[in-house]
């Protein structure tokens, strides 16, 4: 049963209250009768003595009636308390008494000798409606006992004494005790009020009013508790207020940040996301609550495909190989470097695809990464040597990065190969190079390989993939909006851990890379945009150059003729006029003067050709088809392969598009090339001529990224190539063979100007001739020309 | 038959002397020689020719320039005038004569025959 605490205490003061009342009414009653007793002794003890002193002669000389008129006497005077009055002689007699009837039958009882010293005796007297209090005292001749007076105080008197002094005791009593009472329900509220002042206070504050406060009266223990209850409050109200201004602070930050938050439970449950998060999707905030956290992500890839995708990225040859040992992806330049197609290598085991060993304990294979990695489990990287594409032996260096192993045993190692130094090894490729070459590639495959581990964190196991490597940071992947419009973003993540590792959630940061995106494209529209221009830059200043240098040859050439032919004219004059004097006898001057005018005439030609190369003749543009012009150039020289023991071969597609352009001049240009590839095979050799037609930009090396030629990729073009089987170029001549007046010939064979000349007829074209050569082993010349149409 | 007066206006002393031989050795040609432009113009006048080689590059004065103010004068603007010239090509002008811009030409160095050839179809043209 539930008592309130004021209750209680009143309670216990009651009780208190009235155990010290009976206890003091006990008390007082006793002491009330003693102190009666005491009364009795002196007051009426003293009366009985005097009384004795007063009648000792008498009783000696027994005058009965003296006495018992004095006894009469002395009753009447206190007649309301004294029932009696009895004297006895020595010997016991009663002498007198104060009766007028019959006298109670106790009274008779009470003679009793003193003994000796003794001064009074009181004893009380009850009987049936008799009750006294009998008061002995000696009647004394000098120090002889005579005989005994006894004076009987009525016990009514006594009690009657006693009631009135108890009665006003127990008044007094009763008012004390309902002042005591009154001041202890004062005084229990006293205590009381503010206990539960301060119980009602809790409750509230209990309720969440920290607003709530006491007001302190006094300055006691309770007025302590109530000010410590006030600071105790004020601290939980401030630190209240700290948190939720914290929490408003934190969630003010998360809402109004620019990158789209999202907060993951353990369970890969979208816990919460902010506004922005909920601005880019699409979706509410409750709609996102709850739901699995692939919802978000455009991830329609396979791990597998996620793998092709970065395998691809890599420039290098590489591989991705399995526990078992079998090749489970292969990018592009791995399969061009292996030769094969992809679909013979994928799922064979690599040893046997990449050394045609049948076991990986063959002893060929004692520098295998892979082998090595396994044992210490971390990157390792070796270097073999290996035949390239044309035979011949270079250094390979090949890394292997073991995968996290969660992407499963199917993705265990990233295989990356590597050339050992960029041409082949040679004596002067030191150790230290080849050493931070290697180093350089093992740093490569591992951030590939950590790229595949990150990128493979948005196929379906990706949170728990997200949980081993603790974080991804800028990752580039697609959101998934609502309309199922997929965004690119850049895609940063953390695990939360608690305070004993255990995990808490995953938070998220993506940042919407559209506008970046954009940015970047229009960038790059604008580059390559810069790029043209600076293309059409660079080629009218190198046909400003061009003019330059053609004007000053073309003044130079003028000059040279002018200079030369003069002296020719009047020596073909002169060798006439002595042709004129001769007599038939004299042949041999004849003979003389007829070399002198072939000297003349070739001295003749080559100011000829001077004046052909600094003149801008125009063209006489036509549709033509270069098969035939081919031909026909072929026709001009074809003795001349003939006697210089040379092979032709000629592999021209036929039905390629027309080209626009001069037949004599490109008849000049192609005899032109084709001469000079008689006087490169002096010990004879094969010519090969091909026509063909092709689509600009398809390789690396490819026309149309040169900045100076007339094309661009993806456009259609015609090429003629001439590759022959001669001594080819040096390579730092290579560069040299299109400029005026070199030659390699000596100067009974040519200009020198064959060759520029046929850059300038091609560049009146808007073509191309370009030279490869490989000394010792021949050289290609590639003539490429715009197409006129198909015709 | 009357021998044909042929005017030669060049600075090249040593060609026009071997010229004038030869053309003379012929003995169908009446030959004068001058090696300055203002000279040729004077022996035009006064000597008449029924045709003038006419050098191009002169030291004092163009050959175009002379064939200009032969066809501003009166007494000689109906002589034919054959230029010769070192700097052109030989394909441009056939066999050592030609036309250039309506003009003709003989090109540097030049055979006797093909130089008889050229004045033989130049002499009559007007």
């Amino acid at each position: 049963m539930k008592i309130k605490l004021g209750y209680k205490i009143l309670i216990n003061i009651l009780f208190i209250i009235a155990m010290l009342s009976l206890a003091s009414i006990f008390a007082i009653s006793y002491s009330l009768e003693k102190l009666q007793q005491d009364r009795l002794k002196t007051a009426e003890v003293l009366f009985a003595k005097s009384l004795s002193e007063k009648l000792f002669r008498e009783v000696i000389e027994s005058k009965v009636s003296v006495i018992t008129s004095v006894l009469f006497e002395e009753k009447k005077l206190r007649e309301e308390k004294i029932e009696y009055i009895l004297v006895f002689n020595e010997k016991g007699y009663l002498l007198s008494h104060t009766y007028l009837g019959a006298m109670p039958r106790e009274i008779l009882k009470l003679h009793d000798n003193f003994s000796e010293g003794e001064k009074y005796r009181i004893k009380k007297i009850v009987s049936k409606g008799f009750f006294v209090y009998d008061i002995a005292v000696p009647v004394m001749e000098g120090i002889k006992e005579v005989g005994t007076l006894h004076v009987g105080i009525k016990g009514s008197y006594v009690e009657n004494l006693i009631n009135a002094a108890a009665t006003s005791f127990l008044i007094v009593i009763s008012i004390v005790t309902v002042i005591a009472v009154f001041l202890s329900l004062l005084m229990s509220a006293a205590i009381v009020r503010p206990v539960t002042k301060l119980n009602s206070a809790l409750i509230k504050v209990s309720r969440g009013d920290l607003d709530t406060n006491i007001e302190v009266e006094s300055k006691d223990e309770i007025g302590e508790l109530g000010a410590s209850f006030n600071k105790m409050t004020a601290d939980l109200k401030s630190f209240r207020d700290n948190l939720f201004s914290a929490t408003k602070y934190t969630e003010s930050i998360i809402s109004s940040m620019v990158d789209a938050l999202v907060v993951v439970n353990p369970d890969g449950e979208i816990r919460s996301v902010n506004k922005s998060t909920c601005d880019l999707l699409g979706y509410r905030e409750e709609e996102l609550a709850g739901k699995e956290f692939g919802l978000i992500f455009a991830r329609e890839e396979t791990a597998a495909e996620i793998a092709a995708e970065v395998l691809e990225q890599i420039k290098d040859p590489a591989l991705l190989i399995s526990r078992d040992f079998r090749i489970t992806g292969i990018n592009g330049a791995a399969v061009e470097m292996l030769g094969r197609k992809k679909k013979d290598v994928i799922g064979q085991f690599c040893y046997k695809v990449m050394h045609g060993s049948k076991d990986i304990c063959h002893p060929l294979l004692d520098k295998c990464p892979i082998l090595e990695g396994t044992q210490e489990n971390k990157p390792c990287v070796e270097m073999h040597p290996h035949f390239d594409e044309k035979g011949n032996r270079v250094m390979i260096n090949a890394a292997a990065v073991p995968l996290a192993d969660s992407l499963g045993s199917s993705m265990h190692y990233l295989h990356i190969t590597r050339r050992a130094s960029n041409g082949y090894l040679s004596r002067n490729g030191t150790l230290e190079e080849t050493g931070r070459l290697a180093q350089e590639l093992k740093k490569y495959a591992r951030k590939m390989a950590e790229t595949i581990e990150q990128k493979l964190v948005f196929d379906k196991t990706g949170l728990q993939r997200l949980t081993e490597l603790g974080s991804v940071k800028n990752l580039e992947v697609q959101y998934k909006t609502k309309n199922g419009e997929n965004i690119p973003v850049n895609f940063s993540a953390s695990v939360m851990r608690d305070n004993d590792n255990n995990l808490v959630g995953v938070v998220g940061v993506a940042r919407d890379m559209r506008q970046t995106r954009a940015l970047i494209a229009s960038l790059e529209r604008s580059t390559s945009e810069l790029r043209d221009l600076y293309t059409d830059l660079q080629n009218t200043h190198e046909m400003l150059v061009q003019a330059e240098k053609m004007t000053a040859v073309g003044q130079l050439a003028s000059g040279v003729a002018h200079e030369v032919r003069n002296p020719l004219g009047i020596m073909l004059q002169g060798v006439n006029y002595l042709e004129s004097r001769l007599s038939n006898s004299q042949e041999d001057i004849s003979e003389t003067l007829a070399t002198l005018k072939e000297s003349v005439r070739r001295a003749d030609k080559i100011i000829d050709g001077l004046l052909d190369f600094s003149r801008f003749t125009k063209l006489e543009l036509q549709q033509e088809d270069i098969n035939s012009i081919l031909e026909n150039s072929l026709v001009l020289v074809r003795n001349q392969f003939k006697v210089e023991n040379i092979e032709i071969i000629k592999e021209l597609k036929s039905g390629l598009p027309g080209v626009l352009a001069d037949k004599n001049k490109l008849e000049q240009v192609f005899i032109n090339v084709l001469l000079n590839a008689v006087q490169a095979m002096p010990k004879g050799g094969r010519i090969t001529i091909r026509s063909y037609e092709k689509k600009l930009g398809d390789d690396k090396n490819d026309t149309g990224k040169i900045v100076r030629d007339n094309f661009r990729i993806g456009e259609q073009v015609v090429i003629a190539e001439f590759e022959d089987t001669g001594i080819g170029i040096p390579e730092e001549n290579i560069g040299k063979i299109f400029d005026p007046f070199f030659t390699t010939k000596g100067p009974k064979s040519g200009t020198g100007l064959g060759l520029s000349v046929s850059r300038n007829i091609l560049q009146m074209h808007k073509g191309l001739i370009y030279a490869e050569s490989r000394y010792g082993k021949g050289t290609k010349i590639t003539v490429i020309l715009k197409t006129a149409g198909r015709g | 038959m009357e021998k044909k007066k042929i005017l030669i206006v060049d600075d090249e002393e040593l060609f026009t002397k071997l010229v004038k031989l030869n053309l003379e050795k012929t003995g169908d040609y009446e030959v004068r020689v001058e090696n300055k432009g203002s000279q040729g113009l004077a022996a035009a006048r006064e000597f008449q020719p029924d045709l003038i080689l006419l050098d191009i590059l002169m030291e004092d004065m163009e050959g175009g320039e002379v064939a200009a103010q032969l066809k501003n004068d009166a007494n000689t603007k109906d002589i034919p005038v054959v230029f010769l010239t070192a700097v052109v090509k030989k394909e441009e002008v056939e066999s050592g004569c030609g036309v250039i811009g309506g003009r003709p030409f003989i090109a540097k160095p030049v055979s006797i025959n093909e130089l008889i050839d050229c004045i033989e179809t130049n002499m009559y043209r007007l």
